[in-house]
Order: structure tokens, then sequence, then C-alpha cells
């Protein structure tokens, strides 16, 4: 290893912080598992399984240990999954993202996009029938994700959809918030993914600025949109897709995240809009895992031209 | 004898040790936008085996002629012009091929590939090298976007298209496979050249250090045998 590599100070929870965040998750997970069955349990579970694998496989040819992300990056994938999710899909995400975003680029800590969204983003690229759609489980069963009776039956129909297609949803704010919608596993239970952002914001594991700003922001851009007659229902527009779990979970990441506190809300704000704009104007339902990827790419320049500059005034 | 082996040398070199796009990683601009299907890379292929072999073969014969102050324009009306036949022909008589290559065919005139062999060997040697070094270099061009081709459309659309964009005079599609594995829509998009190359180079890279390394302790192998005799004899 050459010296720069030494030197290289990585920005990545670790220790007791990630234990804490891995325990969010874990809640998250129990409470889906409440609300879509055992099913997801074995999304969460073979994403693990294999992002694993690769991980060991890379660890092996790296003789180096297993780092100690082994666990958060395909636990934080698999909540982002819809609950009818295949688990060949599962598997063929996770492992893209944990071999193209984690390990070529050395593993966590060095990353400059989040694994968990490029393994996420090329599935919605790849298969966004499947990500997008979601069937009835009280009609075709949990038993049975793989039958081609249940895929045929794939339909956008999520609360997104509804309101994307500027219409309200079919469900009322207390449903959104409490999470019986349909919607990917970990992203429908909006008060849990408020309460749980808080004790981690409370704990100092996130920074509470990032989840607040990308929001805040989002009301913003969506308030603005409203009064020109663009879309109804800024509220409930919140608590669907993956904007309140990715501003929680994923986007306030320090890896990708800035640091200096104006980049921050600059960083929020971009992929607040991109987020919007995808949402509501692009043929993609959700499009706040393109935000975070995008503004991954220039949150740390944001940064640095920041910090440059406040140095020399 | 030896010449005829050097001739050999020459044309293999262009598909194995020096490949244009694993090796040299020249002409990436047709080899990422082209290469979504295996008939459009075949396409392409065969539009730079003619234009390069042609090329070589000319800038080599009127290399004495030429001043070294103004080569590289001389090069560039040289290759324009078989460019220029190229696509006459191509709208002629491959109407889909030209369509789907749209600006990569005019594009080919400024292909480092064929600009880099005209500089590096056509000007140099004589006009019978000059041919079979392009030829070689079209083809390991050739076989190598056919490839990132063959590998695009397998995982993206699970199937092998053929006379759909080459006139073959016949339709159809081989390995159809029915499986949402071989259905990757990504592989089809302008990601996937990038992805796909990727992994062939990291592929084609690791095999050439593992010879390297194999090599390497031959030879450490040889010299210490070498010297283990050498001793024997001492001591003798």
């Amino acid at each position: 290893m050459s010296d720069s590599q030494e030197a290289f100070v990585s920005r990545a929870i670790t220790g007791k912080k990630l234990l804490y965040l891995e325990g969010a998750l874990g809640i998250v997970l129990g409470a889906s598992f409440v609300i879509f069955g055992w099913y997801v349990l074995v999304i969460a579970a073979v994403s693990i399984a294999l992002s694993v694998g690769v991980d060991f496989v890379f660890a092996k040819a790296k003789k180096q240990k297993i780092d100690e992300s082994w666990l958060i990056f395909p636990l934080l994938y698999a909540l982002m999954l819809p609950p009818s999710a295949p688990l060949w899909m599962a598997g063929v995400g996770v492992v893209f993202g944990n071999l193209f975003a984690k390990q070529l680029f050395g593993g966590y800590g060095r990353t400059i996009f989040h694994p968990a969204a490029v393994g996420i983003m090329f599935l919605m690229i790849s298969f966004p029938a499947l990500i997008f759609g979601w069937y009835d489980p009280e009609v075709f069963g949990w038993f049975n994700p793989f039958s081609q009776a249940s895929l045929d039956a794939l339909a956008p129909v999520m609360p997104l959809h509804q309101i994307n297609a500027g219409g309200s949803s079919a469900w009322s704010l207390l449903d959104l918030a409490l999470g019986s919608v349909p919607g990917n596993i970990g992203e429908t239970f909006g008060l849990l993914l408020i309460a749980l952002g808080t004790v981690l914001a409370v704990l100092k594991v996130i920074e509470w600025r990032l989840p607040v700003a990308i929001i805040v922001s989002y009301l913003i851009t969506a308030g603005i949109f409203e009064l020109f007659g663009a879309t109804g229902g800024t509220i409930p527009s919140v608590f669907t897709g993956s904007l309140l779990f990715g501003a929680i979970f994923i986007a306030s990441d320090p890896v990708h995240a800035p640091v200096n506190h104006k980049a921050i809300w600059i960083y929020g704000a971009g992929i607040a809009f991109i987020t919007f704009i995808i949402r509501y104007f692009a043929t993609f339902a959700e499009g706040f895992i393109f935000a975070v990827i995008i503004m991954s790419a220039v949150g740390a320049l944001v940064d640095a031209w920041l910090t440059g500059k406040e140095e020399t005034a | 004898m030896n010449e005829k082996l050097n001739l050999m040398k020459e044309f293999t070199k262009g598909i194995v040790s020096e490949n244009p796009i694993f090796v040299m990683l020249l002409g990436m601009c047709p080899a990422l936008a082209v290469t979504a299907t295996l008939e459009t890379s075949l396409g392409m292929g065969l539009l730079v085996i003619f234009v390069l072999t042609l090329s070589n073969v000319l800038i080599s014969s009127v290399r004495k002629f030429i001043p070294e102050n103004v080569t590289i324009p001389a090069f560039i009306v040289v290759i324009a012009t078989f460019v220029t036949i190229v696509r006459m022909l191509t709208q002629a008589y491959a109407p889909a091929l030209f369509d789907a290559l749209g600006i990569y065919i005019p594009l080919i005139v400024v292909n480092c590939i064929i600009l880099g062999r005209a500089t590096a060997f056509a000007s140099k040697n004589k006009v019978l090298p000059s041919l079979i070094d392009g030829l070689g270099m079209a083809i390991g061009f050739t076989l190598a976007i056919s490839l990132i081709g063959i590998l695009r459309e397998i995982f993206g659309t699970g199937a092998i298209a053929y006379g759909v964009y080459l006139p073959l005079g016949i339709q159809g599609s081989i390995l159809n496979i029915d499986s949402p594995l071989f259905n990757i829509a990504i592989l089809t998009g302008p990601a996937g050249g990038f992805l796909i190359l990727a992994v062939l180079l990291a592929f084609f890279n690791s095999r050439k250090i593992k010879k390297a390394e194999k090599l390497k302790a031959e030879r450490k192998r040889l010299a210490k045998e070498k010297r283990a005799a050498k001793a024997k004899e001492v001591t003798a």
C-alpha cells in the first residue's frame, strides 16, 4: 500500500454508531415483516447472504478481513426493494451494487456512490416493471411470488403513481404514515422512519441537517409547483416512494454527503429538486435514487468549492 | 521462411498481443457507441477492415512522396476518401446498417486506430507488411467489438438477431432465451457498453498479468537451475 492510501481517512460510520444504525434498520425490517409478511425476511436474507459472499471473495483475494459494513449495505438495499421482488432480481441487484460500487472502489468508506443506491438503480433501469409494479398479495398470496399470473398482474398502483398522476391517493394520510399501503419494503411506515431518524440524529449517528435539508427542500419545491397547479398533495407525496427512507438512511451517509453546512443545504436542495422533477415529469415513478447518485457526484465538489471560498474570504 | 514468419507475426499481433480495443484502448468511441447488437458491431468492423487495409496500402505506397510537414493532412485525405466510398456503398447496399450506424460512419475518419496505424506503421514500412498489419489490426478490432456486441445482445435481449441490419437475405434470431436474467435492459443502453467493456478489460488484463508472472517465475527457475548446474560442475 502506498503512503497516500494509508493517509486516507474514511468518513464511514463505524463502531457503536454503525450498530445503532443497524439496530434501527432491524426495527424497520421487523415492522415491514408485520405489514407485508414473511417474504420480506427471505428477500433480506438472500440479499445479505449474496452480498457477504461477494465481500468474502474480495476479502480473500485481497487477503484482508471482511470490513464491518457487510451487514448495513445489503440491509439498506433489501429495504428499498418492493415486497413482491423475485429473489433472482434481489440477488442480481445486490451483487451488482456490491461488486461495482463497493468492492471495485476499495470497500466501504472509499466509495463514490452509495452501493445500495447503485444496486437499486441498476434494477430500476433494467427491470422497471418489477421495481415499480405492485400486485395485490391478498389475491395472489405471498407464498407464490414467482408465478406468471402474479407477474402479469403487476400494475403501477402504488400511492406514488397516483399522486404523480396528479390525483390524490386512494389511501388517507394516516394510512400512508402508518405504512399499510403498497410500497417498498422499508419505505411505507413513515412515522416509524421519522421517529428512528430523530433518535439517530439525537445519538449523532447521522447529521440531522441532511434529511431535514432534503425534506424541507422537497416541501418547498413541491409547494411551489402545487401553487401553479402541477400537482396535488404535497404532504402525502413526502410519505410515498423512497423519499423519507432515503433521506434518513441513504442520503445521510457521510461518505457521500458534504460536510460544510451550506454545502449540505445545496446538496439537499439538489436531491429534492431532481427527485421532484423525475417523479412528475419523467417516465420513472421514483427519482430519489437517481437524485442521490447525481448529487453524490456533485456533493464533494460543492463542499470543496464552498470551503475553499470561505478560507480565502 | 523468416519473412513469412514475420508477416504472420504482423498479422496476429493486431488480434492478440496488440489488440486495438483490449490492449491499446484505441477506437473506444465506436466500441461503446455501436456495440448494442452483434450485427451493428460486425457491420462497423467490416467497414473498418475495408478502410484500414486500403488506407494502409495507399499510404505505404506513397510514403516517399509525402513531405514531412503535411503527413497528417495527407493521411486524413486518404482516409477520408475511403470513408466516403464506404459510406456511399453502405447507403446504397445496406441502408438499414447505414441508419443504425448513423454519424459513426463518417467518424471512422477520426478513428484513432486508422490514423495510428498510418503514422506508426504504414508510413515507415513496405506495402505488403502494411497490408498485413492493417488487416490484422482491423480484424482484431472487429473481433473485439463483436465480442462486446454478442455479450450486450445476449444479456440485454436474450437472443442474437441476424439479417436485421446486414443484408443477408434472411431474417431471424438464434438462442432465444426466455428468462428475465437475459433481459437486462441497462446493457442495451449506453451504460451497458461501459460495463461490458470494463468487465472484459479486467478479464484480459488479469490474464495478461498472470501470464507475465508465470513467465517471470519460469525465468527465475531456469536461472536457478543454471546456477545449480554450474555449482555442480565447479565441485566436480
